[in-house]
């Protein structure tokens, strides 16, 4: 007997690196359903606050609406405290908010990068119900497990336990970093179907947030 | 239900009758009293409802003519119980049933809060903008008080036909410090005069961003203006996120109206100028406590307002065509006259804007930061040294004074 299926995976994968004064935050912009395409051009990155930026990959109903409802909760806090989110105040956010609907998760996951108040570059990571941690890359979705093994090779962060305490961003300048990205998406384009069309890079530095576009395969 | 049995028959008798009659009562001293229970005789020494001597004593008569007038107070009513220490006495009741009935007691007052000397209430001087009292005071002296008969509860009209809390409200509004504000067809501008309450303290915020494409200046109890402010961004947050689309200034004004709607509460005490940009163009609105709004192409509330509300009657009527440095530059020459003397300088006032440039971007709705708005009073003033001219021709010569465009 068929019963209703709420959820629905749109695929896609999304990446994260942290740099000493930089995030970068990249997304592919496929749309997918099972085995179609829906879309070649929709974007899973949403600028939440100007040093705040999340890419999500999963059920894009729920995106969208978690999108949204940030974006709400950020403007509250605007009102209320004169000035905008930043970075970790956003992360705790994101992270209540998705365990808000423990019971009903929001078929989503997440990447938040920006920086933080000292203007350093953060990312943190989350499973679908919340639970999140601040690492200096990370990546979520279907190409996720394609990517992680070589994002691990060329950033891994000293462990923490380590004396005495090193940061865990990467000392790699911002070029070399987006051009890991870029690689990093193209070998996860070769064998992930859910993954392709378009990569969608944004950079957020002290002067502000840069989008980028690279042609990635269309199979 | 009358918890003492007993019978009139007997001298003490109790404040009912015991079923079965007189005569069994009057044939016995006592029969079981089922208010001391079996051990005591209805009627015996102990049974409180007897009277010690027996009717016929002449000192029996002496004592109750003592004790009548205080048991007289006691006794208001055929219907009413009695206290258990009151016994009945034959011959009283007789003759209580020769006098005429008590009358009906009469209808209660309505009892209004103990009454204020109306010359003390704030709006002492101002009484005459109020046409019942005009009248009242013309006429009967006596019913000066007549007004606040109906002035306590927000749910009373008037035999007029005023809600006087209401326009106790509006008049709440009228005390406090001067707001202004006007609109060109692209562009709405805020301004408010920053009155601190003592030498030692810091002005209250009166002008408050409700959106990006809205704000709000009040005048009046800044407490309720906060209120109403969460209010109208939670509105407009909640509107967003349905729509995607900023509330149009003229809903986001009715919003506020029906809050004014609400009668278990008091009225807010504010006036609210509402500015705003939308899909029409940029907008005012004036919204009273009492619920009314209107639209205008500009306006002053709070104290002194009328020196304000003059000039810009003045000058309204070329305002669609002006451009922002325009606007600002007569919002805070009305507030200049609100200040009536003093010098206007960029600590007195906050001005805020909202509108759609020409190249058709959005300029958020935002307080302009008080160095510009130092710039912006210098050059007035020094436009004003200059030899008199005409108003157009002064007009003129501020638009190609203004070179460079706004920098906000």
């Amino acid at each position: 007997m068929a019963r209703f299926d709420p959820y629905e995976n749109n695929g896609g994968t999304c990446v994260a690196v942290a740099g000493a004064d930089y995030c970068v935050v990249a997304a592919d912009t496929r749309l997918s359903v099972g085995y179609s395409i829906l879309s070649r051009d929709h974007s899973k990155i949403a600028q939440l606050a100007d040093k705040c930026v999340l890419a999500s990959s999963g059920f894009q109903g729920d995106i969208k609406a978690l999108q949204k409802n940030l974006a709400a909760k950020e403007l509250i806090y605007e009102h209320n405290h004169n000035k905008k989110m930043s970075c970790p105040a956003m992360a705790q956010l994101l992270s209540n908010t998705l365990y808000y609907k423990r019971f009903f998760p929001y078929y989503a996951f997440n990447v938040l990068g920006g920086l933080d108040s000292e203007g350093k570059g953060c990312v943190f990571t989350y499973d679908a119900v919340g639970s999140y941690e601040r690492t200096g890359y990370s990546a979520q979705g279907t190409g996720s497990t394609l990517m992680m093994p070589v994002l691990d090779n060329q950033l891994k962060s000293p462990s923490p336990l380590l004396l005495p305490a090193r940061d865990a961003v990467t000392p790699l300048s911002e070029s070399e970093a987006v051009d890991l990205v870029k690689d990093v998406f193209a070998s996860a384009t070769e064998r992930d179907i859910y993954t392709g069309d378009r990569l969608e890079i944004v950079v957020i530095n002290s002067s502000g947030t840069h989008r980028e576009y690279i042609e990635l395969r269309k199979d | 239900m009358n918890v003492y049995l007993g019978d009139s028959g007997l001298a003490g008798d109790c404040g009912g009758r015991r079923e079965g009659g007189g005569r069994e009562g009057r044939k016995k001293q006592g029969g079981d009293c089922k208010l001391l229970g079996s051990q005591r005789m209805h009627g015996g020494p102990a049974c409180p409802s007897v009277s010690p001597s027996p009717p016929s004593s002449p000192l029996f008569l002496a004592k109750w003519q003592l004790r009548l007038p205080s048991l007289l107070r006691l006794h208001r009513g055929p219907h009413r119980t009695r206290p258990p220490f009151f016994p009945r006495s034959p011959i009283l009741e007789k003759k209580k049933k020769a006098t005429p009935p008590p009358p009906p007691p009469p209808p209660i007052k309505i009892v209004t809060r103990a009454r204020r000397d109306p010359q003390t209430l704030p709006h002492a001087g101002k009484v005459g903008t109020l046409e019942s009292t005009r009248r009242l005071k013309e006429g009967e002296g006596a019913s000066r008080m007549f007004r606040n008969q109906y002035d306590t509860d927000v749910t009373t009209w008037s035999p007029q036909g005023r809600l006087f809390q209401v326009e106790y409200a509006m008049e709440a509004v009228k005390q406090g410090s001067a707001c202004v504000g006007l609109r060109s067809s692209t562009h709405a501008v805020l301004a408010a005069a920053n009155k601190p309450a003592s030498e030692l303290s810091s002005y209250q915020r009166k002008v408050f961003r409700v959106a990006e494409h809205a704000g709000v200046a009040l005048a009046g109890l800044t407490a309720d203006g906060r209120v109403l402010s969460r209010f109208l961004r939670n509105e407009c947050i909640n509107h967003s996120f349905v729509y995607e689309a900023p509330l149009p200034i003229s809903r986001l004004a009715l919003r506020l109206a029906d809050k004014a709607q609400r009668s278990w509460k008091r009225p807010y005490g504010v006036g609210l100028l509402v500015a705003g940009l939308d899909e029409t163009g940029a907008h005012l609105y004036y919204n009273c406590p009492s619920g009314n709004y209107f639209e205008y192409q500009a306006f002053a509330i709070g104290s002194r307002s009328q020196a304000a509300k003059t000039f810009l009657e003045r000058r309204f009527e070329g305002y669609n065509d002006y451009t922002p440095e325009q606007l600002i530059k007569d919002a805070l020459s009305a507030i200049k006259e609100t200040l009536q003397g003093e010098k206007l300088t960029s600590a007195n006032c906050t001005v805020a804007i909202v509108g759609r440039k020409d190249d058709g971007t959005i300029e958020p709705f935002q307080m302009i930061d008080a160095t510009r708005i130092q710039e912006i009073i210098d050059s007035m003033e020094a436009a004003e040294e200059a030899p008199p001219a005409e108003p157009s021709s002064m007009q003129e010569e501020e638009r190609t004074s203004d070179a460079a465009p706004m920098d906000i």
